[in-house]
């Protein structure tokens, strides 16, 4: 089997002929290519070879099209800001007020030259090696992006402080934006060549929420999202997951991109066959692992979720910080395709 | 105060409610009772918080809780505080206050919501919290500290290269021989996630939640439990 093949075995609960590697490259091609990480995420050439660079080195499973999912608030007109050893973030809160959220349009994806240069490195990619191993998109997910456009503290003012008459019609009008745009910018992901795009729904964990709260104000959210998009999607929620695990299903996604704090066993008896498992080795503290302790914590990731297939070996959400080095992705990598169906 | 007890399960209840009103209610009864500001301020809503905190400790609560919690009880030490005849909470009770502490987010680092929630645990837990705000640079830390005559800095950092500017504070405090009367405590998501990390970015010390906290801060400057 082919990379695209084994992926596509696991998210349709078939079995693979061994563990897919996933580790989440986003920064690590700008040095392969000798750049800054801001000339890196800014054109889409350099992401496209980027990917593939790093694929050469680790053959690794899982391709990322994308520089980095804050960029999707740049076709809100919030600007980005940069660093020398990290992700960018946001240069501002586009939304200030109560009245700006109201008065908030649909953008359209492609008005963004940030988001072109995105689909511009997914079309590169798919034209080189669409088949032979999958091709991720990103997107905020609808429920997340508010927080990224009015802050986080104005977002949980609004849901969980303010009046209900005030809040509805915001709230409302807000998630309306929102989906609409986050479903319009998945599938321009997937016409451009993704396989298969990751909603990154910071907001929707057991670390933000209850698992009322979950099903009351997340949930429909990622349902109503996941009917809209025309492929398949990953579901990541960034904090720990499991307290709400089993009503995913129910939304359409077809895998989880599961923290350490997830139990894996528990996740993978909760939802059994019907969730792919995504995860979920210790991101922070890789950069300390030699290849050994890298290769020992994956074989017991590997014995709790492998057994019966529906697993793909990666790091934790967002993605392998820099300064994890080349033999622990290696190992990583060694770990997942020794284990054979 | 064995008569405010009541008053103290009222806001209890309010908070895992996350009963913005209903808590206002109950602190505006207490006083409303008779008693004395400072008082409901010792006895209702700082043991309230505390158990809050220890809940948080064991992850029985989520960050939309801790939210709410943090800004009725904001709110609740806003209303205290105008009864009372000083305006910026330094010491709650009869002991003398347990010093300065510099708090501010990580340079670089944007994220504010945990650094808060640790300000408003350390005034409440008897400390003189001076909150830099967001994306502090280093010197910035240190300076504040010398002119305040602080005895720790508190950062902030969620992310790992912002934990590492970290570094550039112990370097200034080493420069400045100043490591000896002001301590270094971290904390934030990355540091939870690894708990190597304080060290390696020259912390003497860091703690999982704003209730711990306060706990660390007490052994660092007082040796005090
Ligand atoms: C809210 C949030 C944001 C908000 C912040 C809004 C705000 N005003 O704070 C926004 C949207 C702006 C944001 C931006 C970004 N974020 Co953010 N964010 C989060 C999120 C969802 C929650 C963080 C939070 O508030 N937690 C709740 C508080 C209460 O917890 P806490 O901060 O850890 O604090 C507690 C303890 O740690 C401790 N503590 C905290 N500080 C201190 C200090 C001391 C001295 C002590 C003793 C203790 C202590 O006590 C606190 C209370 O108990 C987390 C994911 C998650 N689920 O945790 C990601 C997360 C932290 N963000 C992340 C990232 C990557 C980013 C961005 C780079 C994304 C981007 N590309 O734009 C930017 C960076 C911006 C910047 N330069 O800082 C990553 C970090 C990954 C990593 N460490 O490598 C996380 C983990 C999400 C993820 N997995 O992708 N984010």
């Amino acid at each position: 089997m082919n990379s695209f093949e084994r992926v596509v075995a696991v998210l349709n609960h078939e079995l693979p002929d061994c563990v897919p590697a996933g580790p989440v490259m986003l920064m690590q091609g700008a040095a392969e290519l000798g750049l800054s990480l801001e000339e890196y995420f800014s054109r889409g050439e350099n992401l496209a070879e980027g990917q593939l660079r790093l694929w050469e080195k680790f053959g690794h499973d899982l391709l990322c099209g994308f520089p980095h999912v804050v960029e999707d608030i740049t076709a809100f007109g919030a600007s980005l800001m940069y660093f020398r050893n990290g992700p960018p973030s946001a240069g501002e809160m586009v939304i200030r007020s109560y009245d700006d959220a109201f008065n908030l349009a649909i953008p359209d994806p492609a008005s963004s030259p940030v988001l072109n240069e995105t689909l511009r490195a997914l079309h590169l990619l798919a034209g080189q090696v669409k088949g032979e191993v999958p091709i991720v998109g990103a997107c905020i997910a609808p429920f997340s992006l508010p927080s990224m456009l009015m802050g986080t503290e104005m977002w949980m003012e609004l849901l969980f402080i303010e009046e209900p008459a005030v809040r509805q019609p915001v709230l409302d009008h807000l998630l309306n934006v929102t989906l609409e745009f986050c479903a319009a910018w998945a599938n321009a992901q997937l016409a451009a060549g993704a396989d298969v795009v990751v909603l990154a729904d910071g907001m929707s964990s057991a670390a933000v929420l209850t698992r009322p709260q979950f099903m009351d104000l997340a949930l429909p959210v990622v349902r109503a999202v996941v009917r809209r998009i025309d492929g398949p999607v990953l579901h990541e929620g960034v904090g720990d997951i499991v307290p709400m695990v089993d009503l995913l299903p129910s939304t359409g996604v077809v895998g989880l991109m599961l923290t350490p704090r997830d139990n894996l066993s528990a996740t993978k008896t909760l939802v059994g066959q019907q969730l792919a498992l995504i995860g979920n080795l210790n991101n922070i503290e890789m950069r300390r692992w030699s290849p050994a302790d890298m290769t020992r914590t994956a074989q017991s990731a590997l014995a709790q979720a492998a057994p019966g297939g529906g697993f793909i070996l990666a790091a934790q959400g967002p993605e392998v910080p820099l300064g994890v080095s080349d033999d622990v992705i290696h190992a990583l990598v060694h770990a997942a395709h020794a284990w054979r169906y | 105060m064995q008569e405010l007890i009541p008053f103290q399960e009222q806001f209890f209840e309010a908070l895992t409610r996350q009963d913005v009103q209903g808590g206002l209610t109950v602190v505006q009864a207490a006083v409303d009772a008779g008693f004395p500001a400072k008082a409901v301020l010792l006895h209702v809503t700082i043991p309230a918080l505390d158990r809050i905190g220890l809940m948080q400790a064991n992850n029985e609560i989520a960050l939309s809780q801790v939210f709410v919690v943090a800004r009725i009880v904001d709110m609740a030490i806003e209303r205290l505080n105008r009864l009372m005849s000083f305006r910026v909470i330094t010491t709650l009770d009869e002991r003398p206050s347990l010093g300065t502490v510099i708090l501010g987010s990580a340079p670089g680092d944007y994220h504010s919501l945990g650094r808060k929630i640790v300000g408003t645990f350390l005034k409440l837990g008897g400390f003189k919290a001076i909150d830099l705000g967001i994306n502090v640079p280093a010197a910035r830390f240190v300076d504040t500290a010398v002119r305040e005559e602080a005895k720790v800095i508190c950062v902030s950092a969620l992310l790992l290269h912002t934990a590492e500017e970290i570094k550039e504070i112990r370097a200034l405090l080493r420069e400045r021989s100043l490591e000896a009367q002001i301590k270094l405590v971290v904390g934030g998501a990355v540091f939870n996630a690894d708990p190597e990390l304080y060290r390696a970015v020259g912390a003497d010390a860091t703690a999982v939640n704003a209730h711990s906290a306060v706990t660390v801060l007490k052994q660092l400057v007082g040796g005090m439990p």
